[in-house]
């Protein structure tokens, strides 16, 4: 050795920032606040949506939102983007009330041939993007377009009846919430630990944020895009059954309204869109503050058409505000307290 | 060299200073060029150079200084007003955007005084590349050529602007020697004409050579600068490398050379043949540094990313004994070979995540043994990975893109060293590293060497190499020329060796290999697809005619043909936002809110109607205005910009109609429903439109930008396109025809209803697709648009006939959608094949296609 020994005087890196800046830096803090605020000004524009029927009557929708945005937040982790959850979730309503009021088929079979037969579109949109590597959001316009060919097929152009078991389930209460708040909470919370917690979710974060990286040091990423988009489809088929319960009759443009909201629940929730790293409660959270804020736009007009409007607005406006914060916490913080500007304009990728 | 007899300098730089995350690229450079002279831009990689000129030329903001050029002195300056002012530029790789012929690049490069007509350009080009002694096709698309030809376009088009100031950024990276003494001799007549040269280059004896003065930047800051004459080489060398050589290197291996012999290698490689490399065998022992050398593109890169495990790759590689069995990284990385790739941001490191995450990446299965996550266990073998690395990081857990470069290569040797690797790949360790991180790094590479890892080296700075390596192999086409040890391993006889065999080479074969103008590949190039999609048109009639004649009633067919002119026209809209690489899904709903808006008109006279449809094409207009802000002010992805604008447009057409309106008079039915000789007029309408669209991509500088700024937004501004006016206009453009749709489906429904048209988004897609237009933008034909349209029409038409259900709409559409996807891109493969094939057997081993690296370089810049 010639010269160079590493100066034990400079400071090493310490493992980690005080608790309160770790809690901020989290992508779900912004979507946390947001919900927040949500519901503390709800009561300004009008008094009943933060009432306990108002919550009890907006927690389903909030939950199928949350269901499909995560699934489209692991589609979205892995760098792609689901456009066919809407032909998913139509989908798997339409098997469920088609089948399940088929007194040959019986409810129960129904429901696992919804979930599962949609979530074979799933996979085959995965393996064209993965195998094939074609851009996502053509591949799933096209499956998109295969389902809902199926839709048709099976529905034969006619909206049918939800076996009432389903629709019984789906209305039910457990200690006096919707039952359908706890089966978003549960997906929620096993998705996040899996991710979060165990080697599979790292090697999923891992091939999601850096595809090339992850194969060069032994991860093969096929896989783990696969599952995402095969995920997304199962979950949105699953929202599907429940939504059919929930409507009883549920059109063949059912699915439609989810695609949207999926999309702005992950960007709200803080998943960046360009892959990576995702935040499955920040998700479930955006989920929340977007089926509160159509509860709010309801109470003032009953036309769907103008509380379409309003919410594309304020969808357009939060995922502005998200995205123009960027994942720095920084300039949150910015915001508030003033400092000397960081002299690099970083240079966004223009697309 | 002439003196120069007096005016003002060529370019002025004052006080340049342009900082990127984590790194202060450039800290307050001057540099002033004067005329008749070439002035050498030194420094070591990452010193700062690409970035001083790229600020020269307009392609990179700086944050302070100033630009003089041709007399003005400007804050910043824009890749076209620097060309029109009389500055070209020669990038190191190409800013040629690959979608684009070469005839169409160079228009778009040279500055208006020096375009010749479209008209006359190919012949003019032609004759302008026959005067330099070039043998290239002007009618080649860019992504079809090798790096090399790609280079010598761009100086032939740097050439041609007749420059004032000429910018050269390693411009003999990719020539041979011919081709160096070639280009000089074209600086020379440049300098007599009184024009300024920057020159860029790593070749010291170049610069001795050609330049009068010299600036030698290092980490961003100007550390020395002169008349060339004052300075020995030796002194260039140790001005650029900052210090003696003996300080910034550690001490070499202490094996004597007859101990590396009898010890049995650790890493053995025996005959490795692949696509650039042929035959290449080496040995590295347990303890020893092997350097990869040679002049870029030679075979050395892909060999050592052979050497990982990724790939295919005849030969055996070994390591200790035990031979590699498969061709994944994955066995490798089993083996203990351990890989770091070069592109650190685009293949090594894991951006957004912490430097615990990024370290413990390869070591999962010791992080977390039980399958769940351990927290302390991971700091515990982070600390291990970076213990005498002198990491620069607040905390851990700190991302890995907000680190200096010279860090983050640190992370990444922490996390090749916690695998306990047998073997570690090393390309361009220091590439970006300021010149302290580079002393700690090399010094890390011989201690872990030195704890008996077998260490492979590449990299394109030879005084590195010489201070580093035991060993160094020098690269020509593919091959070992030389292999140099000890006291052999000198930065002289590694440039001599690379720069010597490649010469030889290249004086085999002078002249510059021409570009096969095969018709056939012109031919599948947009206009072609239209052909086939015209014959599946006329086979599917007749089918269809055949099981059910009364397909073919002129009713049937008069309104089939007025349906096909809504789709044609969505197919062109969503064409031009495609072609620069973006997509509309709000199309379908302007088709509505369009139909909603003149279904208003409707029920009076005519003057009424024609005011509805203005507005309404004002009304899709604005839409455009909206996407176009959201996607070109605020960075919002186009496929979210427009989902939402969608949805809102749909609300705004259903508060206007909230139910379908069937108020048009009869008068006014009949008059947009005319037809000439049975086609229907709006078909007319629509086909002329798409002529129009294809003829402004095809033929003008206006669709130059558009393919330009589609194909590849980096190199397109590099070019002087203005890549937000571009997306701008084809957004609004968008806007607009689909408001023409609207009137289009109108004539055939006469309803206004505010839930038809949804259904259009999904075809202008498929549409545009099975045209064969590139879905990631750049190319495709408005012609073979419209007849995909007439082909989609039939589709739905002939279902009914063929007693097929809506369903089969759908399932045709969506396998449509996912044929079409695939086959462009096995013809790329094939195409990239081929041009491998053809640099494997004629030209030099410098042959790597210049097109297909670019799409992962968009983000990264």
């Amino acid at each position: 050795m010639a010269t160079v020994t590493p100066s034990g005087t400079r400071t090493e890196p310490i493992n980690r920032r005080a608790l309160a800046s770790v809690v901020l830096s989290w992508p779900g803090t912004r979507a946390l606040i947001a919900v927040v605020v949500l519901f503390a000004v709800s009561p300004l524009f009008s008094l009943g949506s933060v009432g306990p029927t108002a919550i009890v009557s907006m927690l389903p929708f909030a939950a199928l939102i949350a269901v499909v945005a995560i699934g489209q937040t692991l589609v979205i982790q892995q760098g792609g983007l689901d456009l066919s959850v809407a032909g998913a979730v139509t989908l798997g309503a339409v098997f469920a009330a088609k089948l399940g009021s088929d007194p040959n088929i019986g409810p129960v079979p129904a429901v696992l041939i919804a979930i599962l037969v949609t979530s074979l579109f799933g996979i085959i949109s995965g393996l064209v993007v993965a195998l094939l590597d074609l851009p996502p959001l053509v591949v799933t316009i096209a499956s998109n377009a295969l389902m809902i060919g199926v839709v048709q097929a099976v529905s034969g152009g006619f909206s049918s009846q939800a076996p009432s078991q389903l629709t019984t389930f789906a209305l039910s209460r457990w200690i006096g919430l919707p039952v359908l708040a706890f089966i978003a909470l549960a997906v929620v919370l096993v998705s996040q630990s899996v991710l979060k917690l165990t080697r599979l979710g790292r090697r999923f974060e891992l091939v999601g944020e850096n595809r090339r990286a992850a194969e060069y040091i032994g991860v093969s990423p096929k896989v783990y895009i696969v599952s995402a988009y095969w995920l997304s489809a199962l979950l949105a088929a699953a929202a599907g059954v429940l939504l059919a319960g929930l409507l009883r009759i549920p059109t063949l443009t059912a699915g439609d309204a989810y695609l949207l909201p999926s999309i702005a629940a992950v960007v709200l929730g803080g998943t960046a869109l360009t892959g990576g790293r995702g935040s499955v409660v920040g998700t479930a959270l955006g989920a929340l503050f977007l089926a509160q804020l159509s509860q709010l736009v309801q109470t003032f007009t009953q036309s769907t058409a103008v509380q379409n409007i309003v919410q594309a607005l304020i969808i357009g406006v939060g995922i502005v505000a998200q995205l123009q914060l960027g994942g720095s916490t920084a300039r949150l913080t910015g915001l508030v307290t003033k400092r000397k500007p960081h002299p690099s304009t970083s240079k966004r990728s223009v697309n | 060299m002439t003196e120069p007899t007096s005016s003002t300098p060529g370019l002025v730089l004052t006080e340049i200073t342009k900082t990127y995350p984590g790194v202060r690229a450039l800290d307050g450079v001057s540099v002033t060029v004067e005329r008749g002279k070439v002035h050498a831009i030194l420094g070591e990689n990452g010193a700062g150079k690409s970035t001083l000129v790229g600020i020269a030329a307009g392609s990179v903001v700086p944050d302070s200084g100033s630009i003089g050029l041709a007399g003005e002195e400007v804050a910043r300056i824009q890749p076209r007003d620097a060309r029109e002012k009389g500055l070209a530029i020669v990038y190191q790789i190409p800013a040629l955007a690959p979608s684009l012929t070469v005839v169409d690049s160079v228009l778009l490069l040279l500055p208006e005084s020096r375009r010749p007509q479209r008209r006359a350009a190919a012949g003019w080009l032609a004759a302008h590349f026959e005067s330099l002694g070039l043998a290239i096709d002007p009618g080649a698309l860019v992504g079809s050529l090798s790096l090399r030809e790609a280079h010598l376009i761009e100086i032939a088009a740097a050439l041609a602007s007749e420059p004032s100031v000429l910018v050269l950024d390693e411009p003999t990276e990719a020539l041979g020697g011919d081709e160096t003494r070639w280009l000089f001799a074209r600086i020379d007549e440049l300098l007599a004409r009184g024009a300024a040269v920057v020159y860029i280059t790593h070749r010291i004896p170049e610069v001795v050579e050609i330049a009068t003065d010299l600036t030698v930047l290092r980490d961003g800051r100007v550390v020395g600068r002169g008349r060339v004459a004052d300075f020995s080489e030796e002194q260039i060398v140790e001005l650029i490398v900052g210090r003696s050589l003996e300080t910034t290197f550690p001490d070499k291996a202490a094996v004597t050379a007859a101990d590396a012999v009898s010890a049995t290698p650790a890493f053995s490689v025996v005959d490795a043949s692949s696509k650039g490399f042929s035959g290449v065998s080496l040995d590295v022992a347990a303890g020893t540094i092997v350097g990869l050398a040679g002049v870029e593109g030679n075979g050395q890169r892909e060999l050592l990313r052979a050497l990982s495990g990724k790939g295919p790759m005849v030969g055996t590689i070994e390591v200790n004994g035990r031979r590699l069995a498969h061709r994944t990284a994955k066995a490798g990385s089993q083996l203990g070979i351990a890989y770091l790739p070069g592109d650190r941001i685009g293949e090594a490191m894991f951006g957004k995540m912490s430097v615990r995450e990024n370290v413990v990446a390869p070591s999962i299965d010791l992080a977390m043994p039980s399958g769940f996550l351990d927290r302390a266990r991971e700091y515990r073998l982070t600390r291990e990975g970076i213990a005498g690395l002198a990491l620069k990081s607040p905390t851990l857990e700190t991302p890995v893109t907000s680190l200096s470069g010279g860090s983050q290569q640190k992370v990444l040797l922490a996390r090749s060293r916690l695998g306990d690797p047998k073997v570690l790949l090393v390309e361009d360790p220091t590439q970006g590293v300021d010149a302290g991180a580079r002393v700690e790094i090399y010094a890390f590479l011989r201690r872990l060497a030195e704890s008996g890892v077998a260490i492979v080296v590449l990299s394109t700075d030879a005084v590195e190499l010489e201070g580093l390596c035991d060993e160094v192999l020098v690269f020509s086409r593919g091959r070992v020329m030389a292999r140099l040890r000890g006291d052999e391993v000198t930065e002289r006889a590694i440039t001599g060796a690379a720069v010597l065999s490649h010469h030889e080479q290249e004086s085999a074969a002078p002249t510059i290999s021409a570009v096969p103008a095969t018709t056939r590949r012109r031919w599948w190039r947009g206009e072609g697809q239209a052909g086939i999609l015209a014959a599946l048109v006329i086979a599917l009639a007749a089918v269809t005619t055949i099981v059910s004649p009364a397909f073919l009633n002129p009713l049937n067919v008069s309104q089939a043909l007025a349906a096909a002119a809504t789709l044609v026209i969505v197919g062109v809209a969503q064409l031009l936002v495609v072609m620069t690489g973006g997509i509309d899904l709000s199309v379908g709903s302007v088709v509505a809110l369009s139909g909603v808006i003149v279904s208003f008109f409707a029920d009076g006279d005519m003057a009424a109607f024609v005011v509805g449809v203005v507005l309404s094409i004002v009304a899709g207009l604005l839409v455009g205005v909206v996407n176009g802000l959201l996607v070109t002010r605020l960075n919002i992805p186009p496929v979210i910009a427009t989902l939402v604008t969608s949805i809102a447009i749909v609300g705004v057409a259903q508060v206007l109609r909230p139910q379908p309106s069937t108020t048009a008079t009869d008068s006014i039915m009949t008059a947009i429903g005319t037809t000439v000789g049975g086609v229907p007029l709006i078909l007319v309408v629509a086909l002329a439109i798409a002529v129009v669209a294809w003829l402004v991509i095809a033929r003008t500088r206006l669709g130059r930008g558009l393919r330009a700024a589609g194909s590849d937004p980096v190199k397109a501004n590099r070019m002087g396109v203005n890549v937000r006016a571009m997306r701008m206009f084809a957004t609004v453009t968008a806007g607009g025809l689909s408001a023409v749709a609207g009137f289009a489906l109108y004539t055939t429904t006469g309803i206004g209803d505010a839930n038809t048209g949804q259904t259009l988004t999904l075809t202008s897609v498929t549409a545009i697709v099975i045209a064969g237009a590139s879905i990631f933008g750049g190319s495709g034909s408005a012609i073979a648009v419209a007849v995909a349209g007439l082909l989609l029409e039939t589709i739905t038409s002939a279902l009914t006939f063929l007693s097929l259900s809506l369903s089969w709409q759908y399932w045709v559409q969506g396998a449509f959608v996912l044929v079409a996807a695939v086959i462009p891109l096995v013809a790329r493969r094939m195409r990239l094949r081929a041009i491998a094939l053809r640099a494997a057997t004629a030209a030099p081993g410098s042959d790597t296609p210049a097109g297909p690296r670019t799409r992962h370089a968009r983000s990264s810049a």
